[in-house]
């Protein structure tokens, strides 16, 4: 049988953020899905038939009381199947005869005619080398059942590499179900792990136990056994739903963050993800666009994926423009951008007033937690724009580490004649300090009170001081037309890679906020800058520009692209940075014509493993 | 670890090192039996402290659940063998002799019928005293001993309708039996031998295993019912459906210390039973009484209804009631059917146990 012209039996993604995807598999709900296990397992009103692939051919499991395992049938595999292997393995020769079993069990899955929609079952148990799960996925199942001791129990040393190494391997268009205990509490711990499809099994299992979930708690309870069942599948539900919600909000991580409150392995979950596990999670495939309000409460904040995409981000692609001699580093504003806060404004004024014509030559760069460092080009790019904390004006040690880390690596690209200049309260203390390798950064301690006037004066006097050293600037824009081209110039940046560079010389400005502004190059349309959310959104000419330096192409198998949407299977390459929501550009099959330019849907990594569903929404077409 | 057999071959090893060498008592208990007529008596159970199974001292370790040989002496002397049958008759007249017995059984922790064991004269002297004394002589044995040179002399001595011949066959699969139990009789030799027991007129019971190692919940309660199936259509007279318990330093033990086995749930016990006395018809009497129920390394459900579902198992199999078992209800069914998935996902190994 070809299974490439079989029916699509895996799932389209139609959703993607990091291990997180919402896929539609045949006509069911989108994913996730939380399976009802009470006699029959059912996703909503269908029920998932129990099917063994034995040597004999597919088994129909018994009807046992009123337990129903499976649709009947006779020579047909039921449509939604879970197809098992027998899988008993020998007392005798255990290696060698589990070995037959999944020899048997692919051979089987190999002869029948399988349904749709179906899920296989990968025991890593009895299969210690990934070649079996590889033959697996070749039939293209809707998903793949998996078992692991429960995940509340779970050392997250040992759960977190072996689930991202197993959701790397298994494409992301392929369901997880991890069967088993999940109890409330880490729904969304598992989501954001790449599992896909859960059980209500926790519900019944810790109803034995006398437990109960109540208000997002687990207690124990002298309630009956049927009082208990119904009050856990009720929270159960309610858990699973807000997880969903969570996901098309992208706020996920924010209930992961709130669930680490109450559940103590969730917290050790999400420690370890961002200290120990950092370097195996691939932040690429985490969107860079979103315009969701980000609430952070606590040093867990500093590993949400968003954070730390961001800082990874900066580091690698912010540019400090050219003209530019002296960084000044500011406290943050609760009121986002920084730029239009009172502080800054007041910090704007003293800077101005110290560096006199020199002024185009200062950058401004922003200390913040959990973000770290954020230059004033790129105040309004997610998630900068769009987050909140609690003030305090202390740092805790973490906060310190990272951010005076990300100052590191960031000062560390700057030419050596940029002069940094800090201008903060003593609660920085700690993390300058760490900074200040070679003491490149002059400080200005400013007491408690960084608005007071004696502060503002003292800024004033330091950026003055250091900018008597420098020549005066060339020709430089007017003030907003520069700043508004070091912000495009900054964003197109973050977006494509350090390398790009438009050339802005001769643009005009159309428009005004809160509309995004459209700009124009030789009477053509160059790009849209919406001014307000930080994002720029490049016409054909424009792209022209970064053509050879942008990191986001796609390559795909044609000429001539028609319609508005650009399926992964006309899809040959595409760099493996792209992240759902980037502009990526596209291009024929020798790369030689640039087709169009659009937003990716999903990650770079996803359109290279899958041949279904929509990868790149077209923005502009290049017309012959 | 390549062959489990060999690990249960290590295992028994280190079992026998802590075997009680010096015991030597006979363990007795009285329980009601059902009768042929359908009227309840009671019956003596004595086991004997032989040598224990000649099968599980092999060097493949005999049976993957079965931890019966720990509770026997190593090396019993030859007038401990020869005092048993006095003992067991002061035993049995001690504990109310035969005006209130109906029957008895012996029990060997091994095969009654295995001369290593129990040595032919003593064997007879046993079955010729209590052939006077009681109604039903139930002895267990391997298929193996079963030989029709051996039986024709047994019924010398005794009638062959008092004696009841049990053989632990556990499953009629012969794959289940190889893979997960690894009890050495096929299908064949089972039938081989009931067809012997048959022709001489000797009663034969068959015990069956709820749950093996290796079986998820319901493929267990499939092989049980199949096996019952099996049993009925080569004419025994006695079924014993025996839910597995976790026996000390078996593979067993070993399995559910790791949490990849899981003993079977009461409620599969009830529909196993259930559905048994629907194929097996009054013709055959039916023993469902497990062993440890209700505890943790037996056969359970939740706390509520365990006491209850053990109790009426035991009254069911001393009055073959079934009306017994239809009135068995609890909220933990709805618990059990969940696990039930479970256990299919997982093949019944790595099963997260539902009891921590």
């Amino acid at each position: 049988m070809d299974y490439k012209n079989k029916e699509m039996t895996t799932g389209e993604i139609i959703y993607e953020a990091g291990l997180t995807r919402r896929l539609k598999i045949g006509d069911l709900p989108l994913t996730p899905w939380l399976l009802n296990t009470s006699g029959k397992l059912m996703i909503g009103d269908k029920l998932i038939s129990m099917v063994v692939m034995s040597e004999r051919g597919p088994i129909n499991l018994p009807k046992i009381d009123d337990i129903v395992l499976s649709n009947d049938y006779l020579e047909v595999i039921p449509e939604l199947s879970v197809l098992l292997p027998r899988l008993v393995p020998n007392i005798k020769k255990l290696d060698a005869s589990i070995k037959e079993e999944n020899s048997i069990y692919l051979d089987e899955l190999k002869k029948s005619t399988l349904p749709n929609v179906f899920g296989v079952v990968y025991n890593q148990k009895f299969s210690h080398d990934y070649q079996f799960l590889f033959e697996l996925i070749e039939l293209q199942p809707s998903f793949i059942v998996i078992r692991h001791s429960q995940i509340s129990n779970s050392s997250p040393r040992q759960f977190i590499p072996w689930i991202i190494d197993l959701r790397s391997k298994i494409p992301p268009n392929i369901g997880i179900y991890l069967s088993g205990e999940i109890p409330i509490g880490f729904f969304a711990l598992a989501f954001g792990l790449g599992i896909d499809i859960i059980d209500d099994y926790a519900a019944y299992s810790n109803a034995f136990r006398g437990n109960v979930f109540e208000d997002g708690f687990v207690k124990q309870s002298s309630r009956s056994t049927s009082e208990l069942i119904k009050l856990n599948l009720a929270e159960i539900n309610r858990d699973f739903l807000g997880s969903c919600l969570s996901i098309d909000d992208n706020l996920l991580w924010s209930r992961i963050h709130r669930d680490m409150h109450v559940f103590s392995n969730v917290a050790s979950f999400v420690y370890l993800l961002g200290r120990t596990f950092n370097s195996i999670i691939n932040y690429d495939l985490y969107p860079s666009n979103n315009t969701n309000n980000l609430i952070f409460t606590g040093d867990e904040s500093l590993y949400h994926p968003d954070v730390t995409k961001y800082r990874k981000r900066v580091i690698s692609r912010y540019v400090l423009p050219p003209v530019k001699k002296l960084i000044v580093l500011l406290p943050c504003s609760a009121k986002k951008p920084y730029a239009e806060s009172k502080s800054h404004r007041m910090y704007r004024k003293a800077i101005r007033q110290g560096a006199g014509k020199h002024f185009p030559q200062v950058s401004v760069w922003s200390l913040t937690s959990p973000l770290g460092v954020v230059p004033q080009e790129l105040e309004t790019i997610y998630p900068v724009k769009y987050y909140d904390i609690p003030v305090t004006g202390h740092w805790s040690e973490e906060e310190t580490q990272i951010t005076s880390q990300m100052l590191i690596d960031m000062i560390e690209q700057l030419p050596l004649d940029i002069k940094i200049l800090v201008h903060v309260s003593e609660g920085y203390r700690g993390m300058i300090e760490a900074a200040n390798i070679n003491n490149r950064i002059t400080i200005n301690w400013i007491g408690n009170e960084d608005k007071s006037d004696d502060a503002l004066i003292k800024l004033t006097n330091s950026v003055e001081k250091i900018i008597t050293e420098f020549d005066t600037p060339g020709k430089v824009d007017k003030e907003k037309i520069r700043e508004n081209k070091e912000i495009i110039q900054a964003i197109v940046k973050y977006n494509h890679g350090s390398k790009c560079f438009l050339s802005l010389d001769t643009i005009k400005f159309m428009g005004r906020p809160p509309r995004p502004i459209q700009i124009q190059k030789d009477g053509q349309h160059f790009l849209t800058w919406d001014s307000l959310y930080g994002k720029v959104n490049l016409g054909l000419n424009a792209c022209l520009d970064i053509i050879e330096s942008s990191l986001n192409w796609v390559i795909c198998d044609t000429d001539d692209i028609k319609g508005t949407s650009l399926f992964a299977i006309g899809i040959v390459n595409a760099s493996e940075t792209i992240s759902p929501g980037d502009e990526v550009i596209i291009y024929n099959s020798t790369k030689q014509l640039m087709l169009a330019v659009g937003t990716a849907l999903i990650s770079g990594i996803s359109m290279n493993q899958v041949n279904y569903g929509i990868a790149v929404k077209i923005k502009k077409k290049n017309k012959w | 670890m390549d062959t489990f057999t060999s690990f249960i071959g290590e295992l028994r090893v280190k079992s026998n090192q802590e075997r009680k060498l010096h015991h030597d008592k006979i363990i007795n208990w009285i329980d009601e039996y059902p009768m042929k007529d359908g009227k309840r008596g009671l019956a003596l159970t004595m086991i004997l402290p032989t040598k224990g199974c000649k099968y599980a001292m092999a060097k493949h370790g005999g049976c993957s659940m079965c931890t019966l040989p720990m509770d026997n002496p190593l090396q019993p002397t030859e007038t401990l063998i020869k005092s048993l049958p006095q003992r067991c008759v002061d035993i049995f007249n001690a504990k109310g002799g035969k005006e209130k017995f109906v029957a008895v059984k012996f029990y060997t922790s091994g095969s009654f019928l295995d001369r290593w064991e129990l040595p032919i004269e003593v064997r007879d002297n046993i079955l010729r005293t209590f052939a006077e004394l009681v109604d039903e002589i139930t002895i267990e044995t391997r298929c193996e001993f079963v030989t029709r040179k051996q039986l024709t002399s047994i019924i010398d001595i005794i009638p062959p309708s008092k004696l009841i011949v049990a053989i632990g066959q556990e499953t009629t699969d012969d794959e289940i039996n190889k893979r997960s139990i690894n009890k050495g009789h096929t299908l064949n030799q089972f039938k081989r031998a009931v067809n012997i027991l048959r022709t001489l007129g000797i009663q034969t019971k068959g015990y069956v295993l709820l749950k093996p190692i290796f079986l998820s919940e319901l493929a267990s309660v499939e092989d049980a019912i199949r096996t019952i199936e099996t049993m009925k259509s080569v004419q025994i007279q006695h079924v014993s459906i025996n839910p597995a318990y976790i026996g000390k330093m078996t593979l067993m033990d070993f399995m559910f210390k790791y949490r990849e086995y899981q003993p079977p749930w009461l409620w599969s016990v009830l529909i196993v039973t259930k559905k048994a006395k629907e194929i097996l018809g009054s013709s055959v009497r039916l023993i469902s009484d497990p062993v440890a129920a209700g505890s943790e390394r037996g056969p359970s459900n939740c706390k509520e209804c365990n006491p209850i579902f053990k109790e009426a198992l035991k009254e069911f199999s001393a009055t073959q009631d079934v009306g017994i078992l239809n009135k068995l209800a609890c909220d933990c069914y709805e618990i059990y059917k969940s696990t039930i998935y479970n256990e299919i996902l997982s093949n019944g190994m790595g099963i997260d146990s539902i009891r921590y």
